[in-house]
């Protein structure tokens, strides 16, 4: 399954079956996966990052295949993304437990998108968090993620439900974990229709989801015009450092939004170049915009769908 | 002529609707819902191998369901003697199935046609031309692709109702007389399933969505469409016409809520 592309399911994959069953086999007889937890680096003092492969999901990386993170304060601690199957939140939570026994208050998801979200499971009792505009999302896709992560994980994706917010975010939101204090905010449509971002107020480190990625390849599901517009509002707040949703645990701000402007921009210009040339949609998806695909991994995998979407939008301006 | 009345779309979505558990798990080709379709939507016809006059291109994999590239392009130019009068195209395992219904002239030029479709899951789309000789030729493809039909609605609302019912006419390529001519129609109109959700509300929005399209050129008729909830936001065809000099082409849409568009361009004056 393509990150963040909302409605690309792929075929059943004897692969990814025969691997879910070899991560069974692995169970019954050492540590599985699941049950292991997810690799992560402190990127500030009590700021942890577990920063993903490169990949699509499958039943070898369980769905999590976006960066992950947490937060610890003295009461409680904040999740920043959940991962893409109840196995990755589980294996998320195993890395919680490994620097803290203080209970996940939170669960913060940055949009709606499965590999970000999948793995709210994994954590009850916490309030999930999101952008308002994520109930009617999920509603809308949830199945269709469901149907994704099975094919794609198979037997791996055992257990995953999507499980809806419960503290919406219009505008900013202030959650105290004690002696620390984040600070939530919603976006108008850019990546996504439902971003929004975590800032840690002590150590100055913030989440951007996938309104940031570095080195994977973007993927556009909410509007081009809207997505250039939020990263340079964004671009003149400074921050200590960023996490991005695809890409380093932790980069520097705002350098590193450099990459993806110009994608972004360089798809603008050349979406809009085929539209006043009048080529079609479906030659559009086959011909615009790869010379952008210096420096992105999973570039093929990602960019024809971005023309389409941004083609959906541009043609009417 | 249409073969689409509101009783038959019902029993398209009953039958949809009934078989819609069951395929929604399927991940292989299968005629199954096109053979529950067939006599249906073409009872007592032969449907001939098309693939001689037309052919149906579709991706084999949609990038984005709810906007699905489809394109049926013919390999005879519409005269008097020999065209072809409709095309339909068939979802087979949509919510409504028949996605829209072409209808052709001599004048049309050539019958082909590109529009976009939602495409709600793994399915075989059929495209079903008839010839004024009262044949019917089919070909098939298979598209893989999900949720197109119940996808969110413009990610920009009030601006989708704002320039609701504007259209874009764009001729593709220099205007030439006596010889089929490409254009490009874009109806700006949210074409709501029914089966969309609001994204605050997270009410259901009622469905609306364009009914006909009607394209004359100096009041012959070159194009007519009856279409469905399985054409794409912002509804969007080309087609050709066959112009005998400079004239007007006109469109008129008229939508599920009786509400109707007009807009008309001159073609083949200066410039254009």
């Amino acid at each position: 399954m393509p990150i963040c592309s909302a409605f690309e399911p792929s075929p059943l994959s004897r692969r990814a079956l025969l691997r879910g069953l070899l991560t069974l086999s692995v169970a019954a007889t050492g540590p599985s996966i699941a049950a292991s937890s997810l690799p992560v680096t402190e990127i500030a003092p009590g700021v942890f990052v577990y920063q993903a492969p490169y990949e699509e999901a499958d039943a070898a990386n369980l769905g999590a295949i976006a960066n992950l993170g947490f937060v610890i304060g003295s009461n409680s601690v904040a999740v920043i993304d959940s991962g893409g199957s109840r196995a990755a939140g589980l294996a998320l939570l195993a890395a919680v437990r490994a620097h803290t026994d203080r209970p996940v208050s939170h669960v913060v998801n940055t949009h709606f998108h499965p590999d970000h979200i999948l793995g709210n499971s994994a954590f009850p009792g916490a309030k999930i968090v999101a952008h308002p505009r994520m109930v009617a999302a999920l509603e809308a896709r949830g199945d269709f993620y469901l149907d994704s992560v099975r094919r794609d994980l198979g037997v791996a994706a055992a257990g995953t439900v999507v499980i809806a917010p419960d503290l919406l975010v219009d505008g900013e939101l202030q959650i105290d974990l004690g002696e620390r204090v984040l600070s939530i905010r919603s976006w108008p449509t850019a990546h996504s229709d439902s971003d929004i971002t975590l800032r840690d107020l002590t150590s100055d480190s913030w989440f951007l989801g996938d309104l940031l990625f570095v080195r994977r390849m973007p993927t556009l599901d909410g509007s081009l015009r809207g997505w250039i517009r939020v990263l340079r509002r964004l671009q003149s707040q400074p921050a200590a450092r960023v996490v991005p949703g695809h890409g380093p645990a932790s980069v520097v701000w705002p350098a590193s939004v450099e990459p993806l402007l110009a994608y972004l921009n360089g798809l603008a210009v050349a979406v809009r170049r085929a539209v006043a040339q009048g080529v079609t949609l479906a030659e559009a998806e086959d011909s615009v915009g790869f010379d952008l695909k210096d420096g992105w991994l999973l570039f093929d995998q990602g960019h024809p769908r971005n023309v389409a979407v941004a083609f959906a939008e541009l043609e009417w301006e | 002529m249409s073969y689409r009345g509101p009783a038959l779309t019902f029993v398209l979505l009953l039958l949809a609707a009934g078989l819609g558990a069951a395929g929604a798990e399927e991940t292989m080709p299968s005629e199954a819902r096109w053979a529950e379709l067939r006599p249906i939507l073409f009872e007592g016809k032969q449907l001939l191998d098309g693939d001689a006059i037309l052919e149906l291109r579709a991706p084999a994999r949609a990038l984005e369901a709810a906007l699905v590239p489809v394109a049926v392009k013919t390999k005879f130019a519409q005269t008097p003697a020999h065209y072809i009068t409709s095309i339909r195209l068939v979802v087979d395992e949509n919510p409504a199935p028949l996605a829209a219904s072409f209808h052709f002239t001599p004048d049309s030029g050539q019958a082909d046609i590109e529009t976009r479709l939602r495409v709600n899951d793994y399915t075989y789309i059929h495209a079903v031309a008839e010839t004024n000789d009262g044949k019917f030729y089919v070909v098939k493809t298979f598209v893989k692709a999900a949720g197109g039909c119940s996808a969110p609605m413009s990610k920009d609302a009030e601006a989708a109702i704002d320039r609701l019912g504007q259209m874009k006419f764009q001729q593709i390529g220099a205007f030439a007389p006596n010889t089929p001519n490409l254009v490009q129609l874009m109806i700006s109109h949210p074409n709501h399933s029914g089966m969309q959700m609001d994204q605050l509300t997270r009410l259901y929005v009622p469905a609306h969505y364009v009914e006909t399209v009607a394209v004359a050129l100096d009041g012959r008729p070159v194009l007519s469409v009856d279409a469905d909830i399985s054409l794409s936001e912002d509804p969007h065809f080309r087609f050709y016409y066959l112009p005998r000099g400079p004239g007007t082409l006109t469109v008129t849409v008229t939508d599920s809520l009786d509400k109707s568009f007009t807009g008309s361009w001159p073609v083949g004056e200066k410039g254009s």
